[in-house]
């Protein structure tokens, strides 16, 4: 089995599935599937969170305790595995944390050095063997119970990565898998290690064993409630879904019969003459705004293209009588804006368009190059006559763009009209 | 319907040259008032044999039937009232007859936008117009076409579609989505299948196991990558899938015999 990272990279490495459950939630948040709702996700986060900071603190309650109820003293021979032991369950504890809250934040290079920080299953069992071995080695015969939240770390590690996994565990499977998952067997070789070491008598590994167990017990027959609740939700969930998508079929099925009856009425228009060229054109007006509404939801979303908005205003001058003499291809418009991008970008096609439209203009050019420098280079170039920037009727809104653009908006004269080029800044343009 | 073996592009045949008999044009669109409006005027204004068809099913079946075949074929894309879609007519057409041109009139908004480049690169087309320009430029375009131009791009539609088609994504290209009959069970799985299908789904769908299907997924990353999906979600491959389903299918019937 090929172990897929979010980040799109297939390490080609075949594992196990077993071995890839100990890998973690991040070799499985592949996109495959809905990530887990929030809250799932955040509790998963929480309770790991916290046991496995008491699971990293455990070993140090051995050294302060010295109560008979214990029946045992802290000795300098604990302090070091105690130490290990801690440190090695927090090497396995950030990592999944990072899985966990980049899935979250729907990108791990949100995350900074944490979000891309990641585990090997080697230095997870590595990590995983060192913990058994130190607790086993720290903790005496009855403090083994203080180990207990380090169960329940490996335990809750496991149920969250069977959630982002989307199979549907369910708790004999789950029981299974954790009884015999090298999270499980790494913590025995761990305590067997440390026993034959003499670090720890071999009933403290059998109690461990025990115990352990009987954690996964615990935690399977919690999962299959859970798996219920889930199974609500999610069921809930998609019923909301489908809701919401009836009724953004039923907007844009209600946007398509009102353009498309404006067509219809502009088509049959056209064919009484020049007689209603008027009327042909109010219509022309009304099936732009409607666009432009449109298109003013897509740039506030983010989701606007510069392909879009260029077709937006080509359209516009099409149907003013424009003869469109050339317009930018695919190659340089494929570019989805961030809204305040896609906010300038269409200011300065409608501003442009418009005057330009409005002052007669029987021919007009679009181009737009996407230039390396993370600027739009946009030029509109008309045979209206020309006009100055400082004309107060017809430049003053471009004025003020310009202004907004840094000075990067310019009129130049041409033989038969004028030349506007603008530079847009795209930023994170995708 | 068949697969076409050939990987090159044969160019349409210039409808100029159909001898002295009337060139015989198609509009395949659901928009009668529309579709009647351009047919008289072709009629009128260009001396054409002009053949009206508001489904893609009508269509195909007059396909079947007509011996002669059409010299041009004006397709709409956008059909919500019938699970084919244009790109059915316009795949179906350039199978029956590779020389046929194909001239697109459609709506250029939206999701509409993806699948223009689709067809656009996919199948040599002789024109795309933009349901959005006056009636007038679809009557140009055909114009041009009869007089042998190709590749007419209306200025609407212009900064939707790509300078250059790309190779790999022609009709034939397509198989290379479809490697085996295991890729082929899941493409048709993400077609017919439930909305977001889980892997669990995805299983029972195709009596794969989930690691298989993981794994094909993967094998087809490469592949997706060319046509503009940089490492997707099964839902994204889902949305995919239905929307270029004309120019898949075929090639997934190819690999499931019997299917």
């Amino acid at each position: 089995m090929t172990v897929v990272t979010e980040g799109g990279r297939s390490p080609g490495e075949r594992v196990d599935r077993w071995l890839a459950l100990l890998a973690g939630p991040a070799c499985w948040i592949d996109g495959g599937r809905s990530r887990p709702a929030a809250a799932t996700a955040s509790a998963a986060l929480l309770a790991e969170l916290l046991v496995g900071l008491s699971a990293a603190v455990a070993p140090f309650l051995r050294l302060r305790s010295s109560g008979p109820g214990v029946g045992l003293t802290a000795t300098a021979d604990a302090t070091t595995p105690s130490i290990v032991a801690s440190v090695a369950i927090l090497v396995l504890l950030l990592p999944t944390t990072a899985a966990i809250v980049a899935s979250l934040t729907g990108t791990p290079a949100a995350l900074g050095p944490l979000g891309r920080l990641e585990v090997s299953s080697g230095l997870r069992a590595g990590a995983l063997i060192i913990a058994a071995g130190g607790c086993t080695a720290a903790l005496g015969r009855w403090t083994m119970l203080l180990s207990i939240p380090g169960g329940f770390m490996a335990g809750s590690e496991a149920f969250a990565t069977g959630i982002l996994i989307g199979t549907e565990l369910d708790g004999a499977d789950m029981w299974k898998r954790f009884v015999l998952s090298p999270v499980h067997l790494g913590m025995v070789a761990g305590g067997a290690v440390a026993a034959l070491a003499g670090f720890a008598p071999i009933a403290a590994l059998v109690l461990g064993t025990v115990e352990l167990s009987a954690v996964a017990a615990c935690l399977a027959l919690g999962l299959w409630r859970l798996q219920a609740e889930r199974d609500r939700l999610h069921v809930d969930a998609a019923v909301q879904h489908a809701l919401r998508q009836e009724h953004q079929r039923h907007a844009a099925r209600l946007h398509d019969d009102i353009v498309g009856r404006l067509r219809v009425l502009r088509a049959r228009l056209e064919d009484r003459g020049d007689e209603v060229i008027d009327l042909r054109d109010h219509v022309a007006d009304i099936e732009h705004e409607l666009r432009v509404d449109q298109l003013d939801a897509s740039v506030r979303s983010g989701t606007a293209s510069v392909a879009e908005l260029v077709q937006t205003y080509v359209r516009f001058a099409v149907n003013h009588g424009v003869t469109i003499t050339e317009v930018p291809r695919l190659d340089d418009t494929d570019v989805v804006l961030e809204p305040d991008a896609g906010w300038l970008l269409k200011r300065v096609l409608a501003g442009t368009v418009s005057n330009a439209v409005t002052a007669g203009a029987t021919a007009l050019a679009v181009r737009i190059e996407r230039r390396d420098d993370g600027l739009l280079a946009v030029e509109v170039e008309d045979d209206a006559g020309g006009f100055e920037l400082t004309d107060a009727h017809v430049g003053r809104g471009l004025h003020r763009l310009r202004e907004e653009l840094g000075g990067h908006l310019s009129v130049n004269a041409t033989d038969l009209g004028s030349r506007v080029r603008a530079l847009v800044p795209i930023g994170t343009a995708r | 319907m068949s697969v076409h073996p050939s990987h090159g592009r044969a160019a349409p045949r210039n409808p100029a040259t159909v001898g002295a008999r009337v060139p015989r044009v198609a509009i395949v669109d659901d928009e009668t008032v529309v579709t009647e409006l351009v047919a008289d005027r072709l009629r009128e204004q260009l001396g054409v044999d002009v053949s009206t068809y508001s489904s893609v099913g009508d269509f195909q079946l007059a396909l079947g039937a007509e011996r002669t075949g059409f010299d041009i074929v004006v397709a709409d894309l956008s059909f919500p009232r019938e699970p084919r879609s244009g790109l059915d007519a316009v795949l179906a057409a350039y199978l029956a007859d590779h020389g046929t041109a194909v001239v697109l009139y459609s709506d250029s908004d939206g999701s509409a936008a993806s699948q223009l480049r689709d067809v656009w690169e996919a199948v040599p087309l002789a024109g795309v117009v933009s349901k959005g320009s006056p009636v007038a430029a679809l009557l140009e375009t055909v114009r041009r076409v009869l007089a042998g131009e190709s590749a007419i791009v209306d200025p609407l539609v212009a900064a939707l579609l790509p300078s250059q088609r790309s190779p790999f994504r022609t009709f034939e290209a397509y198989a290379g989505l479809v490697p085996h009959a295991g890729h082929a069970k899941l493409w048709r799985a993400l077609v017919d299948g439930p909305d977001d299908p889980s892997y669990k789904q995805l299983q029972h769908a195709t009596g794969l196991r989930i690691n298989t299907l993981r794994n094909y997924r993967n094998d087809l990353l490469p592949s997706l990558r060319l046509h503009g999906l940089d490492n997707p979600t099964i839902k994204d491959m889902q949305h995919f899938a239905r929307r270029v389903r004309a120019l898949l299918i075929p090639h997934v019937r190819a690999k499931l015999p019997g299917n």
